[in-house]
């Protein structure tokens, strides 16, 4: 008896089932099912539509999370060349700015030089010619 | 000569005025990439709290649903001694099966 009571202790809150024959003492064949058994039967289902629904909402929201993240770095990465971008063309204007002064200097000087230059070489070789063959 | 001496006068300082502002453009450049990198520190900090707080989240959902289950099963083992009906009603509900008393 002793041995029994243990036995039964030990089994208690596990699930168990068992198959009954015709005329077992039950109406028709089938399968026995513990109280522990059937209960689990009977909240397996909800229980794993609830996991399901969990599991659906964990992973949506770990895959929001990284394209978060993806769409955070493709912005920082979209202002970072467009800043890039500003300053180069400022950088580029102001090369191009110092390049037109030095050749618009260049071009000044230039012009007056030669025109200087042309006007006293003719008049000093017309003159020389003048003298060379005036021989009067 | 002196016009010589002029062009390359004007020569050097347009390139050092070029030198200048590529050196300018550099430390833009570093400024920027060290901004961007900044703001990705910061994306990825707030990505790994969100998902310390979404597995946080996900675990103690997890817990509940298994206290719930079991609050229900115990519910459920007494209801063979106490409330068959309920019992029952229950398989009906969730298997569409006949009761044979």
């Amino acid at each position: 008896m002793y041995l029994s009571l243990l036995m039964a202790a030990a089994n208690a809150g596990e699930a168990r089932f068992t198959f009954l024959g015709v005329n077992e003492p039950a109406p028709f064949e089938g399968a026995l099912f513990n109280p522990e058994a059937t209960a689990e039967l009977i909240v397996a289902p909800k229980e794993v539509q609830l996991n399901c629904d969990l599991e659906f909402e964990y992973q949506i929201d770990l895959l929001q999370t990284e394209h978060q993240l993806v769409i955070q770095n493709m912005n920082s990465r979209y202002n970072a060349l467009n800043v890039e971008y500003q300053q180069a063309i400022s950088a580029k204007d102001l090369q191009i700015e110092n390049l037109e002064t030095v050749i618009s200097s260049n071009s000044g000087v230039s012009k007056w030089v030669w025109f200087t230059g042309g006007l006293v070489g003719g008049s000093a070789l017309t003159y020389s010619a003048y003298r060379a063959f005036n021989v009067n | 000569m002196l016009k010589s001496k002029h062009d390359i006068k004007q020569m050097r300082d347009s390139h050092a005025a070029a030198e200048q502002a590529m050196m300018e453009q550099i430390e833009g450049l570093k400024q920027i990439h060290a901004d961007e990198i900044a703001e990705r520190e910061k994306a990825l900090q707030e990505y790994k709290e969100r998902v310390v707080e979404i597995e946080e989240r996900y675990i103690n959902a997890q817990d509940e649903i298994e206290r719930l289950s079991q609050e229900e099963r115990q519910e459920f083992v007494k209801d063979f001694s106490l409330n068959k009906q309920n019992l029952i009603d229950a398989i009906t509900q969730r298997y569409g099966f006949t009761y044979v008393p």
